[in-house]
């Protein structure tokens, strides 16, 4: 038990050995026991003396409560409201239609439907049909100047190839060759 | 609607998701507990000063209907409540006007129902003595002897350790024994 408490509970001659030794400090007398024990009597009364709170206090506070749970369900509406409007939007609003693009390239130019950019002709250029380019008229004419030809380095050919030709114009027959001849009759 | 008795069973903690959802009788029932209790508090704190002590009170219950959410579960409602009360008495203290009104309301308001003049004498001496006390000996004197809480109580509102409150609320009762000392020959005893 702390001094405090044995002071407000007991009465000295109450006291034993053990609780008198305990309070030797605060209290050693009967007399220093009852001043302790009769101020903390004063001030426990002291709670008596305190008005009460006023009841405006109260009402605020009971109407700050009360708004609270309306903005909360507020939110609650809001967020149903929310929900519905989605989900009509979903169901009656007009769908936009989109003409099939074709995969397979064609002749035919395809044009952009996309939001024009200012400037721009909407068209996709088209790489498969001819297009004619259409003459530009010239505003300046440029005389070109005519340089001398340069001559051209003909690469050097082989004399073997060309011994090769001049052999196979003269070989016109096998007859011609008597090596091969022999051959030709040995084998038949 | 519920009424606030079918309140009247729920722990304070169990109370407060009903205040935040909206639910005044849930709210009634908390303010009926702890209304009075923290006016008190606040008036014996704040130098008896009425408005002063319902204006901290009305803040404490709007930090409580808006930040219920706040409150942590592991906590005793009471504590942390008392707690909020203490540091906003701290945030009083501090402020330069309060100090000033202090110097004005230093004579306490007593009441006239003693009627042997030494027992008014020493009620004055006591009034005294209390007013005088620096903020935390203040707290500490107002939460044991006159809020009646536990120790262990105390040393959670103050954030001090349980040891350290023992040893204080002893110093504090010498301290005053000292101050009351000429009231020791006196005929105040029943």
């Amino acid at each position: 038990m702390q001094a405090d408490e044995i002071i407000q509970q007991k009465e000295w001659v109450e006291l034993n050995a053990e609780e008198k030794a305990s309070l030797q400090e605060l209290a050693a007398t009967e007399q220093e026991f009852n001043l302790l024990k009769k101020m903390l009597q004063v001030s426990a009364e002291e709670n008596e003396e305190v008005p009460v709170v006023s009841a405006h206090v109260k009402d605020e506070l009971h109407a700050m409560v009360v708004s609270g749970k309306r903005s909360h369900t507020r939110y609650w509406y809001a967020a149903a409201a929310a929900i519905l409007l989605f989900i009509a939007g979903a169901i009656f609003l007009p769908k936009e239609k989109h003409t099939d693009i074709p995969l397979v390239k064609t002749d035919t130019p395809v044009y952009d439907s996309s939001p024009a950019i200012a400037g721009n002709n909407h068209t996709v250029p088209d790489t498969n049909t001819f297009q004619p380019q259409q003459k530009k008229p010239v505003d300046k004419i440029f005389i070109a100047k005519v340089l001398p030809q340069k001559k051209v380095q003909q690469p050097e050919v082989d004399n073997t190839d060309k011994n090769l030709q001049v052999y196979a114009s003269v070989c016109k027959t096998v007859s011609d060759e008597k090596e091969l001849l022999d051959l030709v009759t040995e084998i038949y | 609607m519920i009424s606030r008795l079918s309140y009247k069973t729920y722990r304070d903690e169990e109370l407060l998701p009903f205040i935040k959802k909206g639910y005044t009788a849930a709210f009634d029932e908390l303010y009926e507990r702890y209304g009075q209790k923290l006016f008190s508090y606040f008036f014996r704190m704040l130098w008896k000063n009425k408005e002063l002590a319902e204006d901290c009170t009305q803040d404490i219950f709007i930090k409580l209907i808006k930040h219920a959410e706040g409150f942590d579960e592991t906590r005793n409602f009471s504590t942390w409540i008392y707690s909020i009360a203490n540091n906003m008495c701290k945030n009083e203290y501090r402020k330069k006007e309060v100090r000033v009104l202090h110097q004005q309301l230093e004579k306490p308001v007593l009441a006239v129902s003693a009627v042997n003049p030494d027992m008014r004498r020493f009620r004055e001496a006591v009034h005294s003595c209390t007013n005088e006390l620096p903020e935390e000996k203040k707290a500490l004197y107002i939460l044991r002897f006159q809020e009646n809480l536990s120790v262990p109580d105390i040393s959670s509102i103050l954030g001090i350790p349980e040891g350290t409150i023992k040893s204080r609320i002893f110093y504090l009762l010498k301290e005053m024994k000292e101050k009351l000392r000429d009231f020791e020959t006196l005929s105040i005893y029943p």
